[in-house]
């Protein structure tokens, strides 16, 4: 339980200074958008690694935009969720293995 | 796999009034605050000699027009005291909104800053005005954000600077018969009452012209790239001068 609540831990520090960096001029495009979905994409269905991801990129947005906290929260872990839902029972994606499963 | 089990849909609930809660308190502020370091020092002003100089000339053109403008009303009408006394805000910018035209600057309410202050560059070039208002910092939604609707003007024409969000502004509403031309240059216009008469937006590019349209409309190209700026001022309005 604590180990899988320090991967989730960490998994919000790396994506914090990685939408800080998306925030800044240094970046070209919302890279981590792409991510969240190519993530939900390519990991093994039953992994909520995806689902995590999409959970703190959405929060941030909020926080970092005009949006009330919560509409982006919530709204791209269900897209996520969706995705996964589609993936497990009617299409069949090779699934990258190295992705961490949380 | 169960797609709805109670446990998820209980959970689901739970964040949702988290959320609702976290909206009442200062959240967003104690955010700011924390990355404020990280997020200056990331901003980095590319240094583009070229722009920096054509900002300073469309400035002083500006400047010039509007000196015109008030010489001229000032002879029309001795002892009239209409124009805004505008004081300056100093801030820094220390983010972009996430995908929307809007960024973040280190001055809030604490500094004088309230909603609905203009913010310009060069203290006469016109980028957004302020939305958001916290202790210490300031949402300022840009002219370029969408379905922003500013009122302008072109050698005395009013028309309307309409943003369409990824950092372009239109023209729109340009009389049929007046002379639209490439470069003119785009002023505000005091006719709405939110900002100062005589502040730059930008130059006109590509007017088109069509015999069947009641209006002209264009492209305004901006005297800046937002990201290339690291210090604006807010203009603190106490007075707006209608024309």
């Amino acid at each position: 339980m604590i180990k899988k609540i320090s991967k989730i831990f960490l998994l919000g520090v790396i994506l914090y200074f990685a939408f800080l960096i998306e925030l800044s001029n240094l970046y070209a495009f919302p890279f981590l958008l792409i991510f969240v979905f190519l993530i939900n994409f390519l990991e093994d269905p039953s992994s909520k690694t995806g689902l995590y991801t999409a959970f703190f990129v959405g929060l941030f947005w909020d926080i970092y935009s005009s949006n009330y906290i919560g509409l982006m929260a919530l709204t791209l872990p269900i897209i996520a969720y969706l995705l996964k839902i589609i993936l497990f029972k009617y299409v069949r994606i090779i699934s990258i293995s190295w992705i961490p499963k949380i | 796999m169960k797609i709805f089990t109670k446990r998820k849909i209980l959970v689901f609930f739970l964040l949702l009034v988290i959320f609702f809660i976290l909206n009442f308190f200062n959240v967003k502020e104690f955010f700011y605050s924390f990355s404020e370091d990280i997020q200056t020092k990331l901003w980095k002003v590319n240094s583009n000699c070229e722009l920096i100089e054509n900002q300073k000339i469309i400035s002083l053109i500006a400047e010039n027009e509007e000196l015109k403008g008030e010489n001229t009303f000032l002879r029309e009408s001795l002892g009239l005291k209409n124009y805004p006394e505008i004081s300056l805000i100093s801030g820094r910018i220390i983010s972009k909104d996430y995908i929307s035209d809007s960024i973040l600057i280190n001055t809030g309410s604490k500094d004088g800053v309230k909603v609905g202050f203009p913010v310009a560059i060069n203290n006469n070039i016109l980028i957004g005005r302020v939305s958001e208002v916290y202790d210490n910092y300031s949402r300022v939604k840009l002219l370029s954000s969408k379905d922003n609707l500013t009122d302008v003007s072109i050698n005395g024409v009013v028309a309307l600077a309409k943003g369409k969000g990824s950092e372009l502004i239109s023209l729109e509403m340009f009389p049929h018969d007046k002379d639209l031309k490439e470069g003119d240059l785009v002023l505000t216009s005091s006719l709405g009452g939110n900002y100062p008469a005589g502040l730059v937006i930008g130059k006109v590019k590509n007017p088109k012209k069509i015999d069947s349209e009641p209006f002209q409309f264009s492209e305004i190209e901006k005297p800046y790239n937002i990201f290339s700026i690291d210090r604006l001022n807010v203009l603190k309005v106490t007075t707006i001068f209608n024309d």
